[in-house]
C-alpha cells in the first residue's frame, strides 16, 4: 500500500500494518477484563461528521480555506473603507504605478484599481461559485432524473441536450443579456442556461454506472424511493467527482466571464470584475504590467486556494476513499 | 514507477531539443518558413528567406517586397461593397475615373475633366489604358458601374453616393425604370458626361472619393454573386493584381505592368497585407520586422513606438445622440438638458488619457474643411458652444434650467438614463468616462450599456435607448455629415429633427457661392449644437507607423485607399 | 447490437434537423439585421437589402428554402461577407482550425495522460505536487494572459518564434502550445482523480492479492478502468477543438474557423451563423453516436436498457 493511502486513511491506523512480518511476540492474550473491547462504546459517527472532522484535520485545505476567507473579506469590506471610489475618474492622474497612495496604482482613466481590484473580486467570486453551482445543481436534477428513469424520459431530455449543446453559446447568453440585462445575475443564469447540459450528461452517465451496482439494488429491493435511491444511495458516491468538478467549474465560469466582457457581453461597467480587469491588463501588459499581474496573480491564487480546498474536500467527502 | 518519470524526463528533453532545432532566427528554421510560406512568399524571394523567416526581401532588394498591417476587405464585390475597407483594397486592384492622394484628386482613366458655368454637368474624357489582360477601357464600362449601384435589383447598399446625379433618386426607387433618366452617360469610347441633380462645386472630389471603377457588363451577368468573390473573379485594371485573398486575414498584390501608369507610380513590386486584430501582437509584429508598416496604431502604444508613428487627423466623428421619442423623451428632448450634458463633459483630457490622436469635438465640421483661400472653415466660422475643457459652471446653470422647466426639483429626481454604445474597448473607456463625468458634475445618473455591433445598431435605429454614442464618417465636404442627420439622411432615426436645419442644409446645397454655402451651413451648425439634440464629443485620429527605410507611407483623411503610389521600401 | 447502432444513427439524423431548426428561429429573435455592422444604412436601404436577401419574405417560407438547400448541402451565401458562399468560407477556415486543433489534441492527449498517472502514483510527493501546480496554473490562467506571456517570452524576447499568422510549422508552435495548455492541465487532473478514485476498488485488490506485479496491476487494471469515464469528454474535446478558438485565432492572427463563429452572432449573419452551427452540430453528433457505440461496446450496461 502506497505512503499517500496511508496519509489518506488519516488518524485510523493503517490497515497497511498487517504487511510487515509477523512474529509471535506480537500476540498477547487479553487481559481479563479488556474481553468486550469489540463492543461499539463510542457514538457511531455520521457521514456529514467524519467529513468534517477530516476536512478540520487537514492542514492544506484550513489554509486554502484562510486565504479564501481573506479574499472574501477584503472584497466586502476594502470599497467600504478605502480612500477612493472604485469608479470615479481622475484624468489627471492615470496609469500611476502603484505607490503608497495608490496601492495598486490607477487604470487608463485614473481609476483606483485597488478599489476595483475588491469591487471585481466581489463580482467574480459571485458569478464564480453560482456560475459553477446552479448549471451543476440543474445538472444534478435533470441528469439524476434523466440517469435512474430511463426510458424514454432519458431519451427525451438527452435529445434536448444534444440539440441544446449544438447551439452556440453566445445565442442565449446575447438572449438573456438583452432581456435582462448584463449584471452579475443575469450572467449567473446565462452561465446555467449554457452548463448545465454538460453536467447533466455526465452525472446521468455515472449514475448509470452506479444503478446497477449491489448497493443500490439493494436499497431499492429494501422498497427505497427513487428520491432515497438517486440522493442517499447513489449521490454519495458521486459526490466527490462533483465536488472536484466543481471545483473546476469555478475558474471555468470566472473565465467564462472575462471571455464575454472580451466580446462585449459581460458585466456591464461601472461594475467590474477580475476577469474584466486582467482583459484590460492584458491589452497592453506590455506598458503596464501592473494591470495585468495583479488581478491574474489574485485570480490564479483564488483559484489554487480553491482547488486545495475541493481535493480536500474530495477526499473528506468520497466514501471510495476511505475505509 | 520509476521507469514512467525517466521516460517523462526522456520527453521533455526530446521536446526541449525539437525546440532548439525549430528556432526562428535559427538558418534552418527561416528556410522551412520560406518554403513553407511560397504562398505568400513565392518565386525569387522565396528561397532566399535568411532573414526573419523569408518574409522580407533580401538586403538591398529596393522596393522588392512591403508588408502592411492593416483592415482587411469584407468583400471585394464593388456593388455589394458598404465598407471603406473594402475602398483599400479597390484603389489598388482597379483604375477610377479619378482618385485621391494625399486629399488631393488625381487623374487616373480620366485624363481631364470639364464642367459647365453652374457645376451641374460634367464631362470627363478618358485616356488610352487598359484592363490587366490588355482589354481596353472604355467609358460606358464606367456607366455600366453606376447602372449597377443604381439598380435596385442588383442589391447596393451604396446607391445614395449616386443620388447627386440627376433623376438617380427617382431611378433608385423604383419609380421609374428608364435608365436614360438618369444623369450618368457615355456618349462614346472616351466620353463620360453627367448631369447633377442640384450644382455641385465638389463634384470631382466626390468622385475621387467615391472611387468610380470599370466593370464589363458581361463578366457582371456572367459571375453573378460570385463578382469578386475570390482572386479569380475580378477583372482587374488596377495599378495591382491581387493573387491571393484569405478572408478576414491577408492579401497578397503583384505589381500589374499593364497598369497605365505603372512607370511612375506604386513602384513596390509584391505588397502584402496582413490583417491583425489583437493590439499587443499588431505592434510586436511590427517591431519584430514581421511588418514595414501599420495602419491604426493602437492609442496605448504611441509613446512606445515614438518617432515611427505619424498622426493624421482621421475622416470620422463621434456623436452622441439623445432620444426624444424614447421613454424619457420629454427630457432627452429638453435644449437645455442637452447643453448641461454637453457642458459638462471635459473632452480635451478625456480624450489625451484614452487615445490621444483624437481632437476634442465641440463643432460638427472638422478641420479638415478648407476654403479656397486655403484657411479652414473652423477659423472662419466660429460656433458659440462649449470649450474642449467643457464648462461645469455652466453646465449646472443649464442643468438647473432644464429642472426648472421640467418641473423637477432636484437632479436626484431625475430618471435613471441608457447609455448605449456598441462593444470596443475604446468606446466602453469613452463611455465610463464621459457617464462619470455626468456624474461628479451634474450629479446625474446614467448606466452603460454596450451591445454587439449587430444588436447596437439595431436599437439605434429602434430607438431603444435614452443616449447613443457612434462614430460616424464626416464624408468629403463640410454639409456631408450634417445632411445625413436630415429627415431621411442616413443617420435619421427619429430622435432629433428639427424644420429649420434642414432648410438651411437644403439651402446650402443649392448655393454656388462658398461664403454663402459656408454661411448657411455654419447656420445650420450652430442651430444643431444650440438645439442639443446630437452631442458632438471628438474628432477620430489616425496614427500609422513605418520602419525608417519605408519612404512616402502616406494615409488620406478624405476617401479610402492604401495610397502606396509613391511608397519605397528601400533595404 | 445492429438494432442499437441503428436507432442511434435515426436518433442523430433527427437531433441535426432540431438543430439546424431551432438555431434558425432562435436567431431571428435577436434585434437588429446584419445589413448595418459595417455602416450605417438608413431605413430604406435596410429595406432594400432585406429585400435582396430575401430577408423581407416570411418567415416559415424562408425556413423551407433554406431545408431545401440544407438537404443539398448548400448553407447559402454570407450577408456580411457580400458574395462568399458559407461554403467557401468553411472550406477556407475549418482546415486551419482543423490542423491547430488536432495537433493541440494530440500534444494533450499523451502529456495528460502521462501526467496524471505519475502524479497519482507518487501521491502526496514532490512530482505528485509539481504536477499538481501545474495543472492548477493550468486552469487558473485565462487563455488571453497564457498567450500573451507565451508570445511576449518566446517571440518578442528570445525571438524564437514568430510573433503570429498562420505561414509554416514555425507560426503553429505557440498557439498550439497555448490551446493544449489548459487540456494538457484538466486531463492531468481528472486522469489523476480516476486513478485514485479506484485504487480501493475490489477488482484492484483482487489484482494485487492475485499476486500481480505492480506494473501489472497499475497498467491493466487501473489505468484501464480510468480511461472509461473519460470517454465521452474527449469525444467532445475533439470536438471542442476543431471549432477553434475565438482567443488563440485572435491573438495569433490564425484565420480559423473559431473566429468566424463569434464575429458572424456579433453580425447577425445569419446564414453564416446557421452554417456554422449545423456544420459543427454533423460534427458533435458524429462525435456522440460514435462515442456511444464505442460506450456500448466497452460497458454493455449501457447498450442494454
Amino acid at each position: 500500500m502506497s505512503v499517500a493511502e496511508e496519509r489518506m486513511s488519516g488518524t485510523e491506523k493503517g490497515a497497511g500494518k498487517g504487511m510487515s512480518p509477523v512474529s509471535a511476540e506480537d500476540f498477547v492474550p487479553v487481559p481479563e477484563g479488556e474481553r468486550d473491547t469489540d463492543v461499539i462504546v463510542r457514538p457511531s459517527v455520521s457521514y456529514w461528521r467524519d467529513a468534517l472532522r477530516r476536512i478540520t484535520h487537514d492542514k492544506v485545505a484550513m489554509v486554502s480555506l484562510g486565504f479564501i476567507a481573506v479574499i472574501v473579506l477584503l472584497a466586502v469590506f476594502a470599497p467600504v473603507f478605502g480612500r477612493y471610489n472604485y469608479e470615479t475618474n481622475n484624468l489627471m492622474a492615470t496609469n500611476v504605478k502603484p505607490c503608497g497612495e495608490h496601492w495598486f496604482g490607477t487604470d487608463t482613466l485614473g481609476r483606483d484599481l485597488w478599489a476595483r481590484v475588491w469591487v471585481g473580486a466581489r463580482v467574480s467570486l459571485v458569478v464564480g461559485l453560482f456560475g459553477a453551482i446552479v448549471p451543476q445543481v440543474i445538472g444534478i436534477v435533470v441528469g439524476g432524473i434523466a440517469g435512474y428513469f430511463g426510458g424514454w424520459v432519458d431519451m427525451v431530455i438527452m435529445r434536448i441536450i444534444d440539440v441544446g449543446v449544438c447551439i452556440p453559446e453566445l445565442i442565449y447568453i446575447t438572449l438573456i443579456m438583452l432581456y435582462l440585462g448584463s449584471g452579475p445575475l443575469p450572467l449567473v443564469l446565462a452561465m446555467a442556461m449554457v452548463g448545465w447540459m454538460g453536467s447533466a450528461r455526465m452525472i446521468r452517465g455515472r449514475i448509470m454506472q452506479f444503478k446497477s451496482r449491489e448497493f443500490v439494488l439493494a436499497s431499492k429491493t429494501l422498497g427505497g424511493s427513487p428520491f432515497h435511491l438517486i440522493f442517499r444511495s447513489i449521490f454519495p458516491n458521486i459526490l466527490g467527482q462533483q465536488v472536484v468538478s466543481l471545483t473546476a467549474a469555478i475558474p471555468g465560469a470566472i473565465f467564462m466571464e472575462a471571455y464575454l466582457s472580451f466580446i462585449g457581453l459581460g458585466i456591464q461597467s461601472p461594475l467590474t470584475s477580475w476577469g474584466q480587469l486582467s482583459q484590460v491588463g492584458a491589452s497592453n501588459y506590455r506598458l503596464h504590467p501592473y494591470q495585468l499581474f495583479i488581478p491574474g496573480i489574485l485570480i490564479s491564487l483564488t483559484i489554487l486556494a480553491l482547488y486545495l480546498f475541493g481535493n480536500s474536500l474530495r477526499d473528506a467527502l468520497d466514501p471510495h476513499l476511505r475505509d | 514507477m520509476k521507469k514512467i518519470v525517466a521516460m517523462l524526463l526522456a520527453l521533455a528533453m526530446v521536446m526541449t531539443l525539437l525546440a532548439g532545432c525549430n528556432t526562428y532566427t535559427d538558418d534552418g528554421g527561416g528556410k522551412t518558413t520560406a518554403a513553407a510560406g511560397a504562398g505568400t512568399g513565392g518565386g525569387e524571394t522565396g528561397g532566399a528567406g535568411e532573414s526573419q523567416g523569408g518574409e522580407t526581401a533580401p538586403a538591398g532588394a529596393k522596393d522588392e517586397e512591403f508588408t502592411l498591417l492593416a483592415n482587411g476587405p469584407v468583400t471585394l464585390n464593388p456593388i455589394l461593397s458598404q465598407s471603406s475597407n473594402d475602398g483599400d483594397v479597390f484603389y489598388l486592384i482597379y483604375t477610377a475615373l479619378v482618385r485621391m492622394y494625399q486629399d488631393e484628386v488625381v487623374f487616373d482613366a480620366a485624363e481631364s475633366v470639364e464642367h459647365n458655368e453652374d457645376y451641374t454637368e460634367y464631362t470627363f474624357h478618358l485616356r488610352d489604358c487598359t484592363f490587366a489582360d490588355g482589354k481596353p477601357i472604355t467609358a460606358d464600362m464606367f456607366e455600366y458601374t453606376v447602372y449597377c449601384m443604381l439598380t435596385p435589383s442588383f442589391g447596393c447598399g451604396n446607391a445614395d453616393v449616386y443620388f447627386m446625379l440627376e433623376g438617380a433618386e427617382a431611378y433608385n426607387n423604383g419609380e421609374t425604370d428608364d435608365w436614360a433618366t438618369v444623369g450618368c452617360e457615355a456618349t462614346d469610347e472616351k466620353t463620360l458626361v453627367f448631369k447633377l441633380a442640384y450644382p455641385n462645386a465638389d463634384f470631382v472630389t466626390e468622385m475621387a472619393a467615391n472611387f468610380l471603377i470599370p466593370l464589363e457588363q458581361e463578366l457582371v451577368e456572367s459571375l453573378g454573386e460570385d463578382l469578386g468573390s475570390s482572386v479569380e473573379n475580378m477583372h482587374y485594371s488596377g495599378p495591382y493584381v491581387l493573387t491571393d485573398w484569405q478572408l478576414e486575414s491577408s492579401l497578397t498584390f503583384e505589381k500589374n505592368d499593364n497598369y497605365w501608369d505603372a512607370a511612375n507610380t506604386f513602384p513596390v513590386k509584391r505588397v502584402h497585407a496582413v490583417q491583425v486584430s489583437d493590439a499587443n501582437t499588431k505592434v510586436a509584429m511590427f517591431e519584430n520586422g514581421e511588418a514595414d508598416a501599420m495602419f491604426l496604431v493602437p492609442a496605448e502604444y504611441l509613446e512606445h513606438l515614438g518617432d515611427q508613428v505619424s498622426e493624421a487627423p482621421g475622416n470620422g466623428i463621434n456623436l452622441i445622440w439623445l432620444n426624444s421619442q424614447g421613454a424619457n423623451g420629454e427630457l432627452m428632448a429638453n435644449s437645455n438638458f442637452g447643453l448641461a450634458l454637453s457642458y459638462a463633459i471635459d473632452r480635451e483630457s478625456m480624450m489625451k488619457a484614452i487615445n490621444p490622436t483624437t481632437e476634442a469635438a465641440v463643432r460638427v465640421v472638422s478641420s479638415m474643411f478648407t476654403r479656397e483661400d486655403g484657411t479652414t472653415y473652423q477659423d472662419a466660422y466660429p460656433v458659440d458652444y462649449v470649450g474642449a475643457n467643457g464648462d461645469v459652471e455652466k453646465a449646472k446653470e443649464y442643468l438647473a434650467a432644464a429642472l426648472k422647466e421640467l418641473g423637477y426639483s432636484s437632479a436626484d429626481e431625475l430618471p435613471a438614463l441608457r447609455y448605449v454604445t456598441y462593444e470596443n474597448a475604446e468606446q466602453k473607456l469613452i463611455g465610463e468616462a464621459i457617464i462619470d463625468q455626468w456624474k461628479q458634475n451634474l450629479g446625474i445618473n446614467v448606466t452603460l450599456e454596450q451591445y454587439t455591433i449587430g444588436t447596437a445598431i439595431g436599437m439605434f435605429y429602434s430607438g431603444d435607448f435614452d443616449l447613443f454614442d457612434i462614430g460616424i464618417d464626416v464624408g468629403v465636404t463640410c454639409l456631408s455629415a450634417m445632411d445625413s442627420f436630415t429627415a431621411g439622411g442616413s443617420f435619421d432615426n427619429g430622435c432629433w429633427h428639427s424644420d429649420e436645419f434642414d432648410a438651411l442644409i437644403n439651402q446650402a446645397k443649392y448655393a454656388l457661392d462658398e461664403e454663402e454655402r459656408f454661411g448657411l451651413a455654419n447656420q445650420a451648425e450652430q442651430l444643431m449644437l444650440s438645439e442639443a439634440g446630437i452631442l458632438p464629443v471628438f474628432f477620430q485620429g489616425h496614427a500609422y507607423a513605418a520602419h525608417d527605410y519605408v519612404e512616402n507611407f502616406v494615409i488620406s483623411v478624405i476617401g479610402s485607399g492604401w495610397q502606396l503610389n509613391y511608397l519605397h521600401v528601400n533595404k | 447490437m445492429r438494432k442499437y447502432i441503428v436507432r442511434r444513427l435515426i436518433i442523430s439524423v433527427i437531433t441535426v434537423w432540431l438543430i439546424a431548426t431551432s438555431c434558425f428561429f432562435l436567431l431571428r429573435t435577436l434585434p437588429g439585421n446584419p445589413f448595418q455592422t459595417t455602416s450605417l444604412l438608413s431605413a430604406e436601404m435596410v429595406d432594400r437589402m432585406m429585400h435582396y436577401y430575401g430577408l423581407d419574405r416570411p418567415l416559415w417560407d424562408q425556413y423551407v428554402t433554406y431545408m431545401q438547400n440544407l438537404l443539398r448541402g448548400n448553407f447559402g451565401y454570407s450577408l456580411k461577407y457580400a458574395g462568399q458562399s458559407v461554403n467557401g468560407i468553411i472550406a477556407s477556415t475549418f482546415p486551419i482550425s482543423a490542423q491547430l486543433g488536432l495537433q493541440a489534441y494530440f500534444l494533450s492527449i499523451p502529456l495528460g495522460f502521462l501526467f496524471g498517472i505519475v502524479a497519482a502514483r507518487c501521491r502526496g510527493k514532490a512530482v505528485d505536487y509539481g504536477l499538481v501546480g501545474f495543472s492548477v496554473l493550468g486552469v487558473s490562467v485565462p487563455v488571453f494572459i497564457l498567450a500573451a506571456m507565451l508570445q511576449y517570452v518566446f517571440a518578442i524576447r528570445l525571438k524564437w518564434l514568430p510573433v503570429a499568422q498562420w505561414k509554416s510549422f514555425q507560426h503553429t508552435i505557440l498557439p498550439t502550445v497555448t490551446l493544449a495548455f489548459s487540456s494538457i492541465a484538466g486531463r492531468t487532473r481528472s486522469m489523476r482523480t480516476f486513478m485514485l478514485e479506484i485504487v480501493n476498488e475490489d477488482y484492484i485488490k483482487t489484482a494485487k492479492a492475485k499476486g500481480l506485479s505492480k506494473y501489472r496491476v497499475v497498467w491493466s487494471h487501473q489505468i484501464r478502468n480510468a480511461v472509461i469515464p473519460m470517454i465521452p469528454t474527449m469525444g467532445m474535446e475533439i470536438v471542442g477543438m476543431l471549432m477553434g478558438s475565438f482567443v488563440v485565432e485572435q491573438i495569433f492572427a490564425i484565420p480559423g474557423i473559431g473566429n468566424q463563429f463569434v464575429t458572424s452572432i456579433q453580425n447577425l449573419d445569419y446564414t453564416m451563423t446557421l452554417g456554422l452551427t449545423v456544420f459543427f452540430g454533423v460534427f458533435v453528433v458524429a462525435a456522440n453516436f460514435i462515442v456511444d457505440i464505442v460506450y456500448g461496446i466497452v460497458d454493455p450496461r449501457i447498450r442494454v436498457r
